[in-house]
């Protein structure tokens, strides 16, 4: 009898611990914020501002590098703070689908998969063969200029 | 091959009565002939047109089974015919729709799909290539046990660009295929189509010069020019330098580079061949928001005597080559 008292206060004491920890985890939880960064969720562009020039270039998956000079090519492409504006293109007669400046911008603020490029003329849309990655210093970019059979791929790099 | 002068096939008494004395001598088979043709000699680029057909069949097998009738319809391809053509037929023993054949279904002959049957039996006439045979087959089976005749209705249009194409028709059955007299063909005259865009190709003419390392392009491409020095006039064979003389036509406007600048000299690749890549556009400092409609090439030497052109002095022809 006596040895039955014994474990019900001691189960009984064990049911308040549990309940008084319970009650303190509760507090705390309340207590404690979570602490989020300001602007953590806000998303931004990748930032691909600078001067790019091409290294190699491809017409329907064969190098034609060696083919035809694309060295002099530049095409300067501008962010304001946080936001695609204007671009500047020296072709110097190397193919693309735009030959004269003017205004461009992703097709996706975020995520984006190309490129418009907006003129007086014209407006051309210039796909990522490869998606940009923010601090990259290279990007792909794929393109047609006339008969559609016909893919031109260009890798460039951030001078 | 059976060629029908003129754009119109008239009734040919002669070639009837050839049918029917070699139906009569082939057992186990259907007959089929095809007894006029009504096509334009030539048409409007972009231009719906109908080619009308009159056929004959002969049933001597007797079975009296009923029969799916086939068409051929060779077009180039730069008219997209699957997507534009429609064939339809009325004959004395029933009408019916007629729908593009499936690769799924074959010539038991060749034992390949019908539009590979038609281009392997009966070939592409007096094209140099860039055409295709589409086939078509009835929606409804008929029996022509006493033998039939009948219409064959082909509404098709024509493509953007200029050219002169020869067009032909072929009438055969899913039951008997390309076997004995169970199939006829004829090729037409060389058609024009005119009032389109380019310099037209003439697709009824020799195969012309391979210039363009693309198979297919328009003047925006970036090109690769070819010059095979083997090729024809071989004057050129072992020569140390080969200049482009090049000519854009766009519009009114005419823009030449011919004069043995640096940036006309051809590449040596080996083998005799050289050749050069340019972008038409900043080549010829094209002004954005003009086009090129076509160019004109020779080759030259350095000093610019010897000159490879076609053989009648004219300059080779490059025009757009899509079939977007």
């Amino acid at each position: 009898m006596f040895k039955h008292m014994i474990i019900t206060q001691i189960a009984s004491a064990i049911k308040k611990a549990i309940l008084i920890f319970l009650m303190i985890g509760t507090f705390l939880m309340c207590e404690s914020p979570i602490f989020i960064p300001e602007g953590a969720f806000q998303e931004y562009p990748v930032n691909m501002s600078g001067s790019w020039k091409i290294t190699s270039a491809y017409r329907n998956g064969i190098e034609i590098s060696e083919k035809f000079d694309f060295s002099s090519f530049g095409l300067n492409l501008n962010f304001n703070n946080i936001e695609e504006t204007t671009y500047q293109i020296s072709t110097n007669k190397v193919p693309f689908p735009v030959i004269s400046d003017g205004n461009w911008e992703y097709d996706d603020y975020v995520y984006p998969t190309g490129m418009f490029f907006f003129n007086s003329f014209d407006t051309s849309f210039i796909e990522f063969a490869e998606a940009p990655i923010n601090g990259f210093d290279k990007m792909q970019v794929k393109f047609q200029l006339g008969c559609s059979d016909n893919v031109y791929i260009y890798d460039l790099e951030l001078q | 091959m059976k060629n029908f002068e003129g754009h119109l096939a008239r009734w040919n008494p002669y070639r009837i009565l050839a049918g029917f004395f070699v139906c009569a001598l082939v057992f186990f088979s259907m007959c089929m002939t095809i007894l006029q043709i009504e096509q334009p000699s030539e048409v409007i680029a972009e231009e719906v047109f109908e080619i009308v057909m009159q056929v004959d069949v002969s049933n001597d097998d007797d079975t009296g089974d009923p029969f799916f009738f086939i068409v051929g319809f060779l077009a180039p391809r730069a008219w997209n015919a699957v997507e534009n053509t429609t064939v339809r037929f009325e004959s004395s023993v029933g009408n019916s729709t007629m729908r593009l054949t499936t690769n799924d279904e074959i010539d038991g002959n060749t034992k390949l799909p019908w539009n590979s049957a038609f281009e392997k039996k009966l070939g592409i006439g007096e094209n140099y290539g860039e055409v295709e045979w589409i086939t078509f087959i009835a929606d409804e089976a008929f029996q022509a046990s006493d033998g039939a005749i009948g219409t064959v209705y082909i509404e098709t249009k024509a493509g953007g660009d200029n050219m002169i194409v020869q067009l032909a028709y072929g009438i055969t059955n899913q039951t008997w295929g390309f076997s004995d007299d169970n199939y006829d063909l004829v090729f037409t005259d060389c058609m024009q189509v005119f009032d389109g865009i380019g310099y037209p190709t003439n697709l009824c003419g020799p195969k012309p010069r391979r210039l363009v390392e693309q198979t297919t392009y328009t003047m925006d491409d970036l090109l690769t020019i070819i010059f095979d020095a083997k090729e024809g006039d071989d004057f050129m064979r072992g020569a140390s330098y080969i200049d482009l003389c090049a000519k854009a036509y766009s519009g009114d406007f005419v823009y030449e580079i011919c004069d043995n600048e640096d940036a006309a000299a051809l590449n040596y690749v080996g083998d005799d061949i050289w050749e050069i890549t340019i972008w038409p556009r900043s080549y010829f400092n094209i002004p954005e928001g003009q086009n090129i409609d076509f160019m004109e090439v020779t080759f030259t030497n350095d000093k610019g005597n010897l000159v490879v052109a076609n053989d009648d002095g004219s300059a080779f022809i490059i025009a757009p080559k899509c079939f977007d």
